[in-house]
């Protein structure tokens, strides 16, 4: 009996004192972002950007709190993983990809296809799935070197600018799944270091900011959308929320700008006599958010009127978006792919292999339906005599 | 009689469900996508069949053989050299099998959780504890699934956060390459649903006996119910690609994220699915033992409980080299497999039963 209680004792001393993988917070190096970059004689340079736990506590210790909570190392090798590997080499503690939810690709690499890399970051277990992708404007490794006056690090606050939807966001998940789905094709967004251009404290004191989108196909960078049709994609995206929408209301020098609260779109793919038919019903609601004519608001017809005019504008926003995609980029980041063959699984069997010519001819139709909920707090035109505006 | 501890009826529905789910949540789900496509979501529905069947099956070979295990009764159906040949076979079914679900979970634990632990750690760990709640009867497995089985269950609440996530058209189109792609996908699930065999072990030990059939159908459909809730959330929050990942549920839990705030659910899923595990893996040894003790006539299972845990770790050690291979065998072998052992044979014992029930009554 007491021999074999000592065994179980002496079993679970050794079963439950620990394991292999114990890894102590002081032994991890925290990646907050990481930055992959194409450089000279096609090797890959993985840059990361690793939090330093003890500047939180900067009030005590009494170090310079400008300092900046991160530093930066890099490895570089023929592969990813071999530059990851190099990387490590550099970093006296272990990696730990737990808290890094943000990667941007240079855009060398872009341009040359992220496949292998993207299978790197899926494959590995470490990195996870569901972190957010961008492709910088230039050297990637650029953008970690910012340091944000109000976050902590830069990559905070792209992540912030993210899930505000400034851009579009877009996860690994979402480019494996949109590279090997119908359309193989995926829209990234793309960011660049924000000019400001008050005194900074130190160099590189800005944050990065979404200045458009990078559209890929089949892994490969083929064209960029500047930001107001990065806005017509984020429409037919269904990721629409801070952009505000300006008219010049016919007769009119100047803008009236609305604020969309609610917006909704719906596909409703058609093949008509072999003729490929997109329909997108776009519904609207927003406020006036600033009147710059004369035009008093507080007044029905003329309400009816600019709900019009904006249906022109946002249709406009919206096909000029779709027209560079069809016809200059040949590339469908939009899944109209994916929602022909759901509608009409046959049909899209045929089209399969062409989908890239098939794309640009399919005829897209865009309804909009745009209503305004308030003229905002006043109705006519503020700061202004009253005998002159019109009615 | 070799075991002497009784279990309620509620109880067995505790200690099948986690026996059936345990492992069905890492495996079937990828070769589901890969199969079924944009239609498995549907494939637990048409996969649960074949658990109400062998539930149905199980239950009539108890009325007419009670307090007898199936060790017992195929001796007497199809007499005792036949009888003890399928005997032997089911045991050595179930050693086999133990291991290949020991291997299961000590390579999602590997390949996941702690990647730089050997893999054996997780098999012997895992085998020991199992082994304990065997030799100490039906009634600490009962006892224990019942803690074990309600958090196991509640953890797969977590995967509602993901409503906000989710996207409804991947559920489209509809039966896009016709039924067959279905089929394939329900007969995965065919051979997870066809574990509900061990209640054979298990039924004639319940208290209420009158109460059997109705908590094992009631199992199988609860059952039913998670696999489809599990399959739709994998479907419709990261689509067919799916089937590029081994173990999606614990990428689509891995991406909950709830205000940027709650994160990291794979923790809480991952100690969970250690418990669930640890039942599956009990019942089986315990079938394992059960038959082992029964065919060679012991007057107690407990004694070989530890020498077949090692034959278990060797059978989980040797059978499965790697990954892709388990995938390859849970996508071909296994269906044919346990179907034809755990569903098809004991239907023709059934049979054979019930003709000689009827001759014998007519003479």
């Amino acid at each position: 009996m007491i021999l074999r209680k000592s065994c179980i004792i002496l079993l679970s001393l050794l079963l439950l004192s620990g394991c292999w993988d114990s890894e102590e917070l002081q032994d991890l190096s925290i990646i907050t972002a990481a930055a992959i970059d194409l450089v000279e004689d096609d090797k890959i340079q993985i840059s990361v950007q690793i939090f330093i736990p003890r500047a939180i506590t900067t009030g005590q210790t009494g170090e310079d709190p400008s300092a900046g909570s991160t530093f930066i190392r890099e490895g570089t090798g023929d592969s990813l993983a071999e530059a990851v590997s190099k990387l490590q080499s550099n970093v006296p503690r272990v990696l730990f990809w737990g808290q890094c939810k943000i990667f941007i690709m240079g855009n060398e690499l872009a341009k040359k296809g992220i496949q292998k890399e993207v299978d790197y970051l899926l494959r590995h277990p470490a990195p996870r799935g569901f972190s957010y992708i961008y492709v910088s404007e230039e050297k990637a490794r650029e953008i970690l070197m910012l340091v944000p006056p109000l976050e902590r690090y830069s990559g905070e606050a792209l992540r912030k600018l993210s899930t505000h939807e400034s851009g579009i966001d877009t996860t690994l998940i979402d480019v494996d799944t949109h590279l090997m789905g119908e359309s193989q094709a995926v829209a990234l967004p793309l960011v660049k270091p924000l000019f400001s251009p008050e005194k900074a404290r130190q160099e590189n004191e800005t944050i990065p900011t979404i200045t458009g989108t990078a559209i890929f196909k089949k892994n490969k960078m083929v064209g960029q959308l500047n930001m107001e049709q990065t806005r017509g994609l984020m429409w037919l995206l269904r990721k629409i929320k801070r952009s505000t929408l300006s008219i010049k209301p016919e007769g009119y020098n100047e803008e009236i700008i609305m604020m969309p609260t609610i917006g909704k779109i719906k596909f409703k793919p058609l093949i008509e006599k072999g003729r490929w038919i997109m329909n997108v019903d776009l519904d609207i609601r927003g406020d006036i958010v600033q009147n710059e004519t004369k035009m008093n608001l507080f007044n029905e017809q003329v309400i009816e009127r600019l709900q019009n005019e904006f249906e022109a504008v946002l249709k406009e926003r919206v096909s000029q978006t779709i027209k560079k995609l069809q016809h200059e980029f040949h590339s469908d980041p939009i899944d109209f792919g994916r929602r022909f063959h759901q509608k009409y699984p046959e049909e899209w069997k045929k089209v399969k292999n062409q989908w890239d010519e098939k794309f640009s001819e399919v005829d897209v139709k865009i309804h909009v339906d745009a209503t305004i909920r308030t003229p905002g707090d006043i109705g006519p035109p503020a700061a202004f005599p009253n005998d002159e505006v019109v009615k | 009689m070799v075991e002497k501890g009784r279990i309620t009826a509620p109880q067995t529905e505790f200690i099948m469900i986690p026996t059936i789910i345990g492992t069905a949540i890492l495996s079937i789900p990828s070769i589901d996508a890969k199969f079924a496509g944009h239609d498995m979501w549907m494939t637990p529905i048409l996969g649960s069949l074949i658990g109400f069947l062998t539930v149905y099956i199980v239950w009539r070979l108890h009325e007419l053989y009670p307090m007898q295990t199936p060790i017992e009764y195929s001796e007497r159906i199809i007499g005792k050299a036949a009888g003890r040949v399928f005997g032997l076979l089911l045991t050595l079914f179930y050693i086999h099998n133990s291991g290949i679900i020991v291997r299961e979970y000590s390579s999602f634990i590997s390949t996941n959780v702690m990647t730089d632990t050997p893999i054996i750690i997780f098999s012997i760990t895992i085998l020991f504890v199992s082994a304990l709640a065997v030799r100490g009867g039906l009634e600490v497995i009962a006892r224990t699934a019942i803690i074990c089985t309600t958090l196991f269950m509640s953890s797969s609440v977590v995967l509602l956060l993901l409503i906000k996530d989710i996207k409804l058209g991947y559920l489209l189109p509809f039966l896009e390459n016709g039924l067959l792609p279905v089929m394939k996908g329900t007969l995965i699930h065919n051979s997870w649903f066809s574990e509900f065999f061990l209640l054979a072990f298990i039924f004639p030990y319940i208290n209420n006996q009158k109460n059997g059939l109705k908590s094992g159908l009631r199992a199988s459909l609860i059952v039913m119910f998670i696999l489809l809730y599990v399959n739709f959330f994998v479907l419709t929050a990261i689509g067919t690609s799916a089937a590029n990942l081994f173990y999606p549920v614990y990428a689509i839990i891995r991406s909950i994220t709830v205000y940027n705030f709650f994160e990291n659910f794979e923790v809480l899923i991952t100690a969970s699915w250690v418990l669930g595990n640890f039942v599956k893996i009990s019942v089986f040894l315990y079938a394992a033992s059960l038959s082992l003790a029964q065919l060679f006539r012991f007057s107690s299972y407990k004694i070989i409980v530890f020498p077949l845990s090692v034959l278990v770790f060797i059978f989980s050690y040797w059978d499965l080299p790697n990954l892709v291979v388990k995938v390859n065998y849970i996508s071909t072998i296994q269906p044919f497999y346990l179907l034809t052992i755990q569903t098809i044979i004991p239907l023709f014992l059934l049979g054979i039963a019930l003709i000689k029930r009827k001759r014998s009554e007519s003479t």
